[in-house]
């Protein structure tokens, strides 16, 4: 039904009436793919195709929500920020040792060149998330980029959450995320850990810019590690 | 002296119900009008908007001389509010918080004119120039969200304002039309509301060719594209 047709006597609704509200929600996925990876890349890559399914079923979370893939190691930009949308999710695959540090480091880049691009066009954003997850120590220094991390969140510029599994360094992990606490993956849950990034996401990209974080337990697929 | 109004009142895309709520009361000498928006995470929001408005424009009502509220007098109006929420809390055996509501609240006299808001929401007023907000934003704070007449604080949040000169249109709204239609630092957008006031056409009362425009705008793809929250607005003209 065309309602303004209702209305003939009256001034018609036009497109200049209503601003434009574009805004974008950036995450860094950031995933382990080493290549004690390799038995669990078909979960990733199952949870991914998730993500981007439940974020679709949200037509405005799909046009803000921005995703960029990051894998480790060799440390790589799979994907740039692009908003769901857009977005088909990567085949990952696993090689290599966990460069985490240089991870990091890598996370900090593109999502500092991502708040430069947004305010350069003018288009309001969500603090960036980076959400992180990996199953091993890191084979590079990280203590560095981890402080970088951490100073950034303390300043309120990002959103970081640390998922482990296997033999992640827990230690580490909350090292960089502090001071939230690390997240322990139970039983490979990346299905149900990528559907709770989603679903985590979705109220965030419709809510004030900086308004608190109200997020579920991840009781699903994970233990938060006090 | 008369007034006339229009309103309407929309739930977001995908919510079986909406949380917002308005009231308007007409006399010969004034009008006093509230919407509020009941908070998304309350589960009996819709309730507490619909008795925050009522009760607001009730009491505003039965106080009411020819001078603005005092600031004694509003705070009395705001805890008759809360009271009201109070009760129904109590008699349902459920939290307060459960029925947390904003207010934007107004009283509009021949020759002044009154604003009180809790939380955040809208008054935008024109006498002859250009739309102007009636009432500063509320301060964005980082960590906190939006206040509600339901918050124990609520009474140090108030804010309020009166006009001495006369508002010949005024509109209010609840925060879900509001980044569609407000530029930054909040600027009303003229051509929003130029265009809204423009089919408020009825002389007196309730304009209601204009509330169903303002239903059908609201349900519009040009709403519902930039916003899935709870939609409401009310239009009142001096004539």
């Amino acid at each position: 039904m065309n309602d303004s047709c209702d209305f003939p006597e009256l001034e018609p609704l036009s497109e200049e009436m209503f601003l434009n509200t574009e805004r974008r929600c950036p995450v860094v996925l950031l995933q382990d793919t080493s290549t004690s990876m390799a038995v669990h890349i078909p979960k990733v890559n199952e949870g991914l195709q998730l993500l981007r399914k439940d974020l679709m079923s949200d037509r405005l979370a799909s046009q803000r929500v921005e995703i960029a893939v990051i894998t480790f190691g060799p440390v790589q930009l799979i994907q740039d920020f692009v908003t769901v949308d857009r977005w088909l999710p990567p085949r990952l695959q696993a090689q290599g040792s966990t460069p985490l540090g240089e991870a990091l480091g890598s996370a900090l880049k593109v999502v500092s060149e991502r708040k430069r691009a947004y305010r350069e066009a003018g288009v309001p954003y969500y603090r960036p998330w980076i959400w992180l997850v990996t199953d091993g120590a890191p084979t590079d220094p990280w203590e560095e980029p981890a402080k970088s991390i951490r100073d950034e969140v303390r300043d309120g510029g990002i959103e970081v959450f640390a998922i482990g599994t296997d033999n992640a360094d827990i230690e580490v992990l909350r090292r960089i995320s502090s001071p939230r606490p690390p997240v322990w993956l139970r039983e490979a849950k990346y299905r149900e850990m990528f559907v709770w990034l989603s679903q985590s996401l979705r109220p965030v990209s419709k809510g004030a810019p900086g308004s608190t974080l109200e997020l579920s337990p991840p009781t699903d697929w994970g233990e938060i590690r006090l | 002296m008369s007034w006339s109004y229009a309103g309407a009142v929309q739930a977001g895309v995908g919510k079986a119900r909406t949380q917002d709520a308005f009231q308007v009361r007409l006399s010969p000498s004034y009008a006093i009008v509230a919407v509020c928006d009941g908070a998304g995470s309350a589960p009996h929001g819709e309730i507490g908007a619909k008795l925050a408005s009522g009760t607001f424009c009730d009491r505003v009502g039965a106080m009411l001389t020819d001078e603005p509220l005092s600031a004694e007098q509003t705070a009395r109006v705001l805890e008759a509010v809360r009271g009201e929420i109070v009760e129904q809390a109590q008699g349902q055996g459920r939290p307060m918080g459960q029925y947390a509501t904003t207010l934007v609240g107004a009283v509009l006299h021949r020759d002044w004119s009154q604003f009180v808001q809790v939380g955040d929401g809208l008054a935008v007023v024109r006498d002859e120039g250009a739309f102007e907000l009636a009432l500063e934003p509320e301060v964005a704070e980082y960590i906190n969200t939006t206040t509600f007449v339901t918050d124990a604080h609520a009474h140090q949040r108030v804010r309020s304002r009166v006009l001495r000169q006369p508002v010949r249109e005024a509109a209010l709204l609840t925060d879900g039309l509001q980044p569609l239609v407000t530029g930054s630092n909040c600027t009303p957008h003229g051509r929003f509301f130029a265009t809204v006031f423009k089919n408020l056409r009825a002389e007196c009362g309730i304009d209601q060719t204009a509330s169903d425009w303002l239903g059908a705008m609201l349900r519009s793809e040009l709403v519902t594209s930039r916003t899935d929250d709870d939609t409401c607005i009310v239009l009142l003209r001096r004539s």
